[in-house]
């Protein structure tokens, strides 16, 4: 009981984000992302009032409205910790979390979304420079802000981890996680770190899978073209699984495969690592 | 540019589905990109284009003093500077050029100012015939094409393609191997350069603390387009301008590699003045042409930074889009990621409507700039800046219902469940046509994470 009881007062306290489309498409990846934080010795809690990041309408160039699901999503989760000062951002809802800007972080298991929430949100109020007060909030937002498998190897440490799982898998580096967020070698890292799984590298990983959000329907020809390259590249490893940090790109490859009458599994990240903790 | 000529995404299609095109550039775009990698193995590149961009920063927060600085030397060394402010002040240039000089011939070495001005067709009208010597250059023009890349024009044809073409067109052999086919070029084209009147080249750089003007190409079709006709017309644009000659140790080395992969290319040609009197070879007559065209509207907004590019090709070669569709499905001179930029920023603001959009955002674009435009985030901003102008209500519509929703979870909640019974119904198909033409519906679960966490 003490030592459960210390646990929960030395551990990392996490607001663990669910990007909209993986809430409602993807619960699996919720749950393993979840588990496996979790496990690691995370407390983990989850905002009820969390919603779209804003990235839909900031890609499509909607600045305006993206900026209103930014100042949304950071109240949702600085709770108390939202300045008072910015009163007319406050009105109705309660603040129900308290998050502390120092030792507190939010974690999410989409390097898209949260390229958004650490990138863009300080941008998007920095351009005005109307509004100090936001870009202020926002900056300090970001820096608590990490994507999943970033958080597990630069925050909590690798070595919290051990799994095991007979499988090949082949990574594909989401252009968000790779080109905005910087990440390239944290994923492989907790791969290469399950026993027994082979990683099996893609003779072109860093080549976009085509989804681009909006761009899968503006130019919906040019995307499955480059979503069969990619699909290609993947059955060419003959690896069991293709992960990766984002569920989005594994979407639009999945559509196609699936389209085309082909069966192959394609995972998150976290759902390998859930899987290869067994419990 | 002509302004009411179609764009992507009336072009587009034709292009993509174009196999033996998609082969090609896919093959010599992956190969550029992996020859670029190896060259910069050697270098810090961060390093380099850090410099590179420091050293724009400051020519464009000065630019008219350089470009002041330049036009002095230049006119010192007994070459003629002209500003043009549009396409067509340069053109009238170049024809009065061609005119006092009574020329009949213009040997054309690669310069993507001269497709930006349609330079030939508007000589071709007024009786001028302008030869294009660069090979790849040559066989576009022999095509009656445009050039489908910045650096490589021909990049969408295949040596079997061209060997048919020289066939129609020359009437040799049907013969696809490389050397023959360079080897006929360069025997038509020799006869060009001892005939013509005047050389008309591009400019890489131009330097301002010397009034140098600096080509580099491959193949010495510049080298002789500027030396061997009575006179010389260099035509470029005002971004070009580099305060010093010592800059080019830092902009030589960025340019060779992002382009092709080499650490320099094979022939670099630094240019002072006309033929003096001690010189054998040389014009007799130097004009540098220094166009605007759209450039200064970009001065002192967010988007100036993209008049540091030194149009190496970096970005079409890396990006997936380009790697698919190729250069002409732009539908503008300026074709790839920058070229988006460039085409509506410079002067046709329309085409934003639709380029902006012709980009997945992947940021390999901005990762391989060797002077550090942020490519992809300005098409970002290209975005926002056209739905101002331009209202699309539909989609306007779509994205204030999504935020209406999204800022009510519980709304978006009961929405995805609607989404889930639609989707049990077989119905979501219909709302999601452009999905769904090559691409299946995601499996809906049976219950979204935070109902389930709720239970």
């Amino acid at each position: 009981m003490l030592k459960e009881v210390s646990i929960y007062l030395i551990s990392m306290r996490v607001f663990l984000f669910i990007p909209c489309y993986i809430d409602q498409l993807y619960p699996s990846v919720a749950k393993a992302s979840y588990e496996v934080l979790k496990h690691l010795g995370c407390q983990v809690h989850i905002p009820e009032n969390q919603t779209c990041c804003g990235q839909p309408a900031f890609n499509t160039g909607y600045r305006d409205e993206a900026k209103k699901m930014a100042i949304h999503q950071m109240r949702v989760f600085l709770g108390t910790s939202f300045p008072i000062s910015a009163k007319e951002h406050l009105k109705g809802k309660k603040a129900v979390t308290s998050f502390n800007l120092d030792s507190d972080y939010v974690v999410g298991p989409s390097g898209s979304c949260i390229a958004m929430m650490k990138n863009f949100y300080p941008d998007l109020f920095n351009e005005s420079r109307s509004d100090n007060l936001l870009y202020e909030i926002a900056v300090k937002f970001s820096k608590r802000v990490y994507e999943f498998s970033e958080f597990i190897v630069k925050v909590i440490g690798l070595e919290k981890f051990s799994g095991r799982l007979k499988l090949s898998v082949s990574y594909h580096d989401s252009c968000h996680s790779l080109r905005e967020l910087k990440i390239k070698e944290e994923p492989r890292m907790i791969l290469n770190r399950i026993r027994e799984l082979k990683l099996v590298e893609l003779s072109h990983p860093e080549i976009c899978c085509g989804f681009g959000g909006t761009f899968s329907v503006k130019f919906p020809e040019i995307s499955v073209e480059m979503g069969k390259d990619k699909l290609a590249d993947f059955y060419g490893t003959e690896a069991d699984a293709l992960v990766s940090t984002d569920m989005s790109c594994l979407m639009h490859l999945s559509a196609i495969a699936r389209h085309n009458g082909i069966q192959r599994r394609f995972a998150h990240l976290s759902e390998i690592m859930l899987e290869s903790l067994q419990i | 540019m002509r302004p009411n000529s179609p764009g992507i995404k009336t072009l587009y299609k034709k292009e993509l589905s174009n196999h033996q095109l998609r082969e090609n550039l896919s093959k010599a775009t992956l190969q550029s990109v992996q020859k670029r990698n190896k060259s910069f193995e050697e270098l810090d590149f961060e390093y380099l284009r850090n410099q590179a961009r420091q050293i724009k920063l400051d020519t464009l927060s000065q630019l008219n003093e350089y470009l002041a600085q330049f036009e002095d030397n230049a006119t010192k060394n007994g070459c003629k500077v002209f500003y043009a402010s549009t396409a067509f002040n340069a053109n009238q240039y170049i024809l009065n050029v061609a005119k006092s000089t009574s020329s009949k011939l213009i040997v054309k070495s690669k310069s993507m100012v001269t497709e930006e001005i349609e330079l030939v067709d508007f000589l071709k009208k007024n009786g001028i015939e302008a030869v294009e010597t660069d090979l790849g250059e040559y066989i576009v023009q022999l095509a009656g094409e445009k050039p489908s890349h910045i650096t490589t024009p021909a990049i969408h044809k295949s040596r079997y393609e061209i060997s048919n073409l020289f066939h129609d067109k020359l009437g040799t052999e049907n013969n696809p191997n490389p050397e023959f086919l360079t080897l006929k070029a360069r025997q038509i084209l020799r006869e060009q350069f001892l005939k013509a009147d005047i050389g008309v080249s591009g400019a890489n750089f131009l330097i301002a603390e010397t009034g140098d003007v600096v080509v580099v190409e491959n193949e010495g079709n510049a080298r002789l387009s500027t030396s061997s006709p009575r006179v010389h017309i260099v035509v470029t644009g005002i971004e070009k301008i580099l305060p010093r000659f010592s800059d080019l140790r830092i902009f030589l080395r960025l340019l060779g590699r992002s382009s092709t992969g080499q650490k320099l290319t094979s022939y670099t040609s630094i240019l002072r003045s006309p033929r003096t009197k001690e010189e054998l070879d040389g014009p007799d007559e130097l004009h540098i042409v220094i166009l605007d065209n759209g450039r200064t509207n970009l001065l002192g907004t967010e988007y100036q930074e993209i008049l540091h590019c030194i149009r190496c090709g970096a970005c079409l070669n890396v990006c997936p889009v380009y790697r698919k569709i190729g250069g002409h499905a732009y539908g503008s001179v300026y074709p790839g990621p920058i070229g988006s930029l460039v085409t509506p920023l410079y002067s046709d603001m329309e085409k934003a409507r639709d380029l902006a959009f012709a980009s997945t955002l992947c940021g390999n674009c901005t990762e391989v700039c060797p002077v550090g435009i942020n490519i992809h985030h300005h098409l970002l901003t290209l975005r926002n800046d056209i739905n101002k102008r331009h209202k699309h209500f539909v989609e306007k519509f779509l994205i204030n219902q999504f935020t209406m929703v999204s800022l009510r979870p519980k709304l978006l909640s009961f929405l995805g469940g609607t989404a889930r019974m639609l989707s049990r119904l077989q119905l979501l198909n219909f709302f999601l046509k452009q999905w769904t033409k090559e691409r299946s519906v995601p499996n809906f679960p049976p219950q979204s994470f935070k109902k389930y966490n709720r239970e």
